[in-house]
Parts: structure tokens; sequence; C-alpha cells
């Protein structure tokens, strides 16, 4: 299992313009890409690959009722941009995501919505990451 | 040191040693010295049921504190001495349960105070508890909001743990004193309430937390998580990208 580590959390933003986010609901987690090395018998390894970073986007809404959202997986949504309320703070976009939504309930909230988006840790050329840019 | 700083450190100074302040009340050959004791936890409560019935005006009392408490002395100069009487209480069980003391002591100031007297001793006792105040300065409240962020995460991953009781001052602010040692009559009847409060908010604690839990809290809280709201996180963000490839 690949290891998932919680990077950056918000307490105000708005995601791609919705302003109605749970206040400290929304976080960026890393999946980091594990390490693969070949093996020749009696020696060093001989040959290493790492898969790509991918990151990981989630927040909450609440809903009014549970048919104000979609339920669903779409495996290419596009692009996600965390914007927090202050423009000098760190604000995030994520490049080519699938997008899970989920309902549900809790006693806090009421019927929160649960978005969650996540990179493909897509590469340039270069093999630099192109999927996720500081904004 | 700068002079609000002394102030501080005086007011924390006089809260730890329990320091009581001086009074003169009547006049010349008739006039007592009395003493204005640290209020205990049953002092407290029992003024409490006194100052109630007094319906203050606390937006007045805040603007100006002498006005209002120059109104209450001139509609219930009764209960303000009652109230003055048991602040001149001694801070022992005995003195406390004294009925026949604190009687006189209403009394002599029922006739040797007038009421522009009595407002000016409860603006001083009203605005005696520093403790708010001492625990802004010492950093207590933002101790607090620190362990309540974690001890959400804790109950966050604890589901299976269920909490009971904690719903009275006999459950917290008693029965956290008694662990730490100290009997009902010294919680009650001996030490300040300002003094136990700020014993009880400045007492160390540590609470275990995996490293699943401590990357639920931003790192001002002391966890792992960056806080994306503060502009000082961003490099080290950027060093988190930069670790994942990304051309920063």
């Amino acid at each position: 299992m690949p290891e998932i580590r919680k990077v950056l959390g918000w307490g105000q933003c708005s995601v791609n313009g919705m302003n109605d986010i749970v206040d400290k609901s929304t976080q960026l987690s890393v999946e980091e890409g594990q390490e693969q090395t070949a093996d020749i018998e009696g020696g060093s390894s001989e040959g290493r690959k790492k898969a790509p970073d991918k990151y990981i986007l989630t927040f909450k809404r609440r809903l009014g009722n549970a048919n104000e959202v979609e339920p669903g997986y779409t495996e290419e949504f596009g692009d996600i941009e965390v914007e927090p309320e202050n423009g000098e703070a760190v604000g995030v976009k994520l490049k080519g995501c699938s997008e899970h939504i989920a309902v549900g309930f809790d006693t806090t909230d009421g019927t929160v919505a649960t978005y969650t988006y996540k990179t493909k840790g897509t590469k340039d050329n270069r093999g630099k990451l192109t999927d996720v840019q500081l904004t | 040191m700068n002079e609000e700083k002394f102030n501080i450190e005086q007011e924390l100074t006089d809260v730890i040693l329990g320091k009581p302040y001086k009074i003169a009340v009547g006049e010349e050959e008739k006039q007592r010295f009395f003493f204005f004791f640290p209020v205990t936890l049953a002092k407290k409560m029992l003024l409490q049921s006194l100052i109630e019935p007094l319906c203050i005006d606390m937006k007045i009392m805040v603007k100006n504190p002498y006005l209002e408490t120059l109104r209450i002395a001139h509609e219930n100069k009764h209960t303000c001495c009652q109230i003055l009487a048991y602040h001149t209480t001694p801070n022992t069980k005995k003195a406390f349960y004294d009925i026949d003391s604190i009687d006189k002591r209403r009394e002599f100031f029922e006739e040797n105070l007038g009421e522009e007297d009595i407002a000016t001793l409860l603006v001083v006792i009203f605005t005696a508890d520093k403790t708010k105040h001492l625990k802004i300065h010492l950093g207590l409240d933002k101790e607090q909001e620190r362990m309540e962020k974690v001890m959400e995460v804790k109950r966050k991953h604890g589901k299976n743990n269920i909490m009971f009781g904690g719903k009275s001052l006999c459950g917290t602010f008693i029965g956290q004193l008694k662990e730490m040692g100290y009997s009902d009559d010294a919680i009650l009847f001996r030490y300040g309430y300002s003094y136990l409060s700020l014993m009880l908010a400045d007492k160390i604690t540590s609470i275990y937390l995996s490293d699943e839990e401590l990357n639920e809290l931003p790192t001002s809280v002391g966890g792992t998580m960056l806080d994306g709201n503060d502009p000082a996180s961003k490099a080290a963000f950027m060093a988190q990208l930069k670790k994942s490839g990304v051309d920063v």
C-alpha cells in the first residue's frame, strides 16, 4: 500500500469558485510513489524506478438536501484550484484530476458532500511532475 | 522589564501568594481595618447567588463600573454589604460558616459605609479577578485551543472510546484538582479560585499521538500538516513539491 500523507490543510478557502466549503475540511495529501528496484543475483540493486507522487485534494460542502449533487466517480474531471481567503497564503492547482463525490451525514454538519480529487502523476519529457502547482 | 510585564508579573505573584487587600472602614476612633481575601470556590458559588438578583447591567459595568455599582449600592445596600462581608471573610471553612461574624461585619458596613463608599469597594472586588487576563498573557488560552484540536483528532481516531461524566464542577474543576492531590477543604475554602484555575490551565500535560494522528494536525499545533492559510507555509510546501519532482 502506498503511503498517503497529509501535506496542507486550509481553514477558510474557496475551491473552483465554491465558497460554501466546510471550515477546515480542505486538505491536500500526497500519495508517495513507490520505488521499485531490479536486483541481480549476488549484486547490489541494478535499476531503480520511482512511481510518480499523486496529490489528493479533499473537502466537504454542506448540502440542503442529498439531491443537490450527483455522487459518483469521474475519471477525467479536469483541473481544481484552491484559493485561500488570504491572497498571500498558499494556493494550489491540480491538473487533469479524477473526481469522486460521496454524500453522507454527520451530526455536526448535517448532510455533507465529500469531494475527492486525485492527480495521475503526469510528467513532462524531462521527468518533472506537471499536474500539481503552487499558485 | 517593561511596565506592563512588571504589572502582570505582580498580578501573578499576588494570585500565587493569595495576597489580601487591606481596607479601612469608618471614621477615626470607630475606624476598623478589613482584608479582601482571594475569592475561593465556596465564596464564588455563594456570591453568585447574591450577585445574580442585583441584575447588574454588564454594558454599563464595562463602560462605567462606578456608575453601575452606585446604582446597585443605592437599590440594594443590604445585599451589597453582605457581599463585602463575604469578601472580608478569611479563607477557612470555620470562618466561612461563622454566620455571626459575617452578620456583624455586614452590620458594621451598613452603619459605616455610604453608598459611594460601597460603590467604590464593589468596583474593587468586581474588577479584582485577573484570571482571564493572566491566561491570555501567559498564552494559556492558546494552549487550551491547541489541546482541543489535539483532542478532536484523538476522538476521531479513537472512535471506540466512549467518555462519561465531566458534566459539572464536581467532575471537572474539583475532580481534576483532587487527582492532583488537593483536599476538598483546600479546593473549596483555602485557595483562591483564580490560583486553582491557573494551576489547572498550566498543568503540564502530554498526549501521545500516533504518526497518523500527528499528520492530522497543523504544524502550529505541533503536528506535521502545513497550514495553507499561513503564508509562512509556502517555503515548506515548495520543498515538498520539489521532493515530488515538480519544477518550482
